[in-house]
């Protein structure tokens, strides 16, 4: 019985945990075409997505778009990139914001959208859920 | 009446300037680069004792703070903002001051790589709190440093220059600036206390905030020199500086701020100083309790022979539970415990004559009262 238990226990912690990790990669980068570089480290992306930084490491204009607090890639990428909750991050908007320095990036309600806006936008980057198509957009990885 | 004309001005030429940057723009690009945010924060406050903070005996629910900003986009690198105020101060005697929606911020921006340029009404980079002072949602207590930000110094009108520069680990963001600001205060009078108005005219100065390459933690600095209006050749100039130090972690945060005022004028000084230091623990997103602790003085001439006394007019206590469902929304209770000279209405400053020789003037005891606050901010 205890036996039982202590397997039931465990298998659902590795669920757990796979489902974090699956939730942690839940997502990918994308790029308008004109985007040079084809990975970028963490730590520029978010600098890019904070409004830290309005170029790419190569010098070429950077226009970043997010997705809805709700979205689970947002949540994803937020965690990863940022090391922040999506939470944290709108709170660092909202000090941004209410001091006049800036407001967030624009926002899009579905992957479909991200992927329109970032095909018909020069610079553009984004992200969507893992499983999304990219067509006429270039995937970027985040190192 | 002056002051009204300006806020006027200054909203007029705002909102045409708001329409003209707009007017090419075809009409969903048009819309789309609008922005629109807002705050509110309101409260309810109790005081054992003597009104302070425009809270008195009576449950007070006349305490709010309701913050618009409206930006425009106008190209890559520049666009127009406009932040208009509207705050309720209970039964303060500073209400007098406050009109019904002040527009506290009506700028230009224009954006050069790491360089920003702020022309018009300017929110000024002062220490940790003084462009968000209002915003509930990003402050454990319904009014952070008191004593510090007090009811000045809220923006510039004339020209802010920033720059953001990093170097390893640090980044710096400094910033210089130039032009006039409304002076508002309390003073203790005999019969009623008094909400002082005037203008600063002819300032300048800088500051700068520095992030360390340790995660959370920041320094900064600031000093402005200004003369009082009207300006005249006689007219003494003023300085005013400030330090500040934040830590803040995910588990809790630690920060302090001082800051002095200091006419450089005949006899006396009038130095006003004040500093506060706060502390907070984070149990989850949702849940934090911060407690904060100030001071204030101010150098009160004396008549002769008594030499000026620096009145030790406030020192206070407080602790606040937090509850934010969502970072948008922030429940806040607090308690304070508040001691001084300087209430809604007057206390006694001195009792009299201590010693002739050599001259003291005897301080009445403190006054004392104890207040309780619930807030609810609302941003979006």
């Amino acid at each position: 019985m205890t036996r039982h238990i202590f397997r039931t226990v465990v298998a659902a912690a590795a669920v757990a945990l796979c489902a974090a990790r699956a939730s942690a990669q839940d997502f990918k980068v994308v790029a308008n075409n004109s985007v040079a570089a084809g990975d970028i480290a963490a730590a520029d992306l978010a600098k890019i997505f904070l409004k830290q930084s309005s170029k790419f490491p190569d010098g070429g204009a950077a226009v970043p778009v997010d997705q809805g607090k709700a979205s689970p890639a947002r949540a994803a990428f937020s965690q990863k990139v940022m090391g922040k909750s999506v939470g944290a991050v709108d709170t660092y908007w909202q000090q941004q914001i209410f001091s006049g320095k800036d407001v967030p990036p624009a926002t899009k309600s579905s992957d479909d959208e991200v992927i329109a806006f970032v095909k018909a936008t020069p610079g553009a980057i984004g992200y969507v859920s893992a499983g999304a198509a990219a067509a006429g957009v270039k995937v970027v990885t985040v190192k | 009446m002056y002051s009204r004309k300006r806020t006027f001005t200054v909203f007029a030429a705002a909102v045409v300037a708001l329409c003209a940057a707009a007017a090419p723009a075809a009409a969903q690009e048009w819309v789309d680069r609008f922005s629109i945010h807002g705050s509110i924060s309101s409260a309810v406050g109790k005081t054992d004792g003597l009104g302070y903070l425009g809270i008195n005996k009576d449950y007070q629910t006349n305490l709010r703070a309701v913050a618009l900003q409206i930006g425009y986009k106008v190209g890559d690198g520049d666009r127009v903002v406009v932040q208009l105020l509207h705050r309720q101060l209970g039964t303060s005697p500073m209400q007098a001051l406050e009109p019904s929606i002040a527009p506290v911020w009506a700028f230009y921006e224009h954006r050069d790589g790491d360089w920003t340029f702020k022309f018009g009404r300017d929110p000024l980079p002062r220490g940790l709190f003084n462009e968000v002072r209002f915003i509930g949602t990003l402050l454990p207590f319904y009014k952070v440093g008191k004593d510090v930000y007090g009811e000045t110094l809220e923006n510039i009108d004339g020209v802010v220059v920033s720059h953001r520069s990093s170097f390893g680990g640090w980044s710096i963001d400094a910033n210089a600036f130039g032009g006039g600001f409304d002076v508002k205060a309390l003073l203790p009078g005999t019969t009623e206390n008094l909400a002082y108005a005037a203008r600063a005219e002819q300032a300048y100065g800088a500051s700068a905030i520095v992030r360390t390459p340790i995660d959370g933690v920041r320094f900064g600095g600031f000093i402005v020199d200004y003369s009082n209006t009207p300006v005249s050749a006689s007219s003494h100039r003023n300085t005013s500086w400030m330090l500040s130090a934040d830590g803040d972690w995910s588990k809790g945060w630690i920060r302090g701020e001082y800051t002095v005022f200091t006419p450089h004028q005949t006899t006396t000084g009038n130095t006003y100083e004040a500093w506060y230091g706060q502390a907070g623990f984070k149990f989850s997103e949702k849940y934090q309790v911060a407690v904060e602790h100030g001071d204030a003085k101010f150098e009160v001439d004396l008549p002769a022979p008594f030499p000026a006394d620096h009145l030790p007019f406030s020192t206070y206590n407080g602790v606040a539970v937090n509850y934010s469902p969502s970072s948008n929304v922030r429940f806040k209770l607090e308690y304070n415990k508040q001691e001084g000279y300087l209430f809604d209405t007057p206390v006694p400053l001195y009792s009299g004559p201590q010693s002739l020789n050599p001259p003291v003037m005897g301080r009445a005891p403190k006054s004392t009262t104890n207040y309780m606050i619930a807030s609810v901010a609302v941003a979006f």
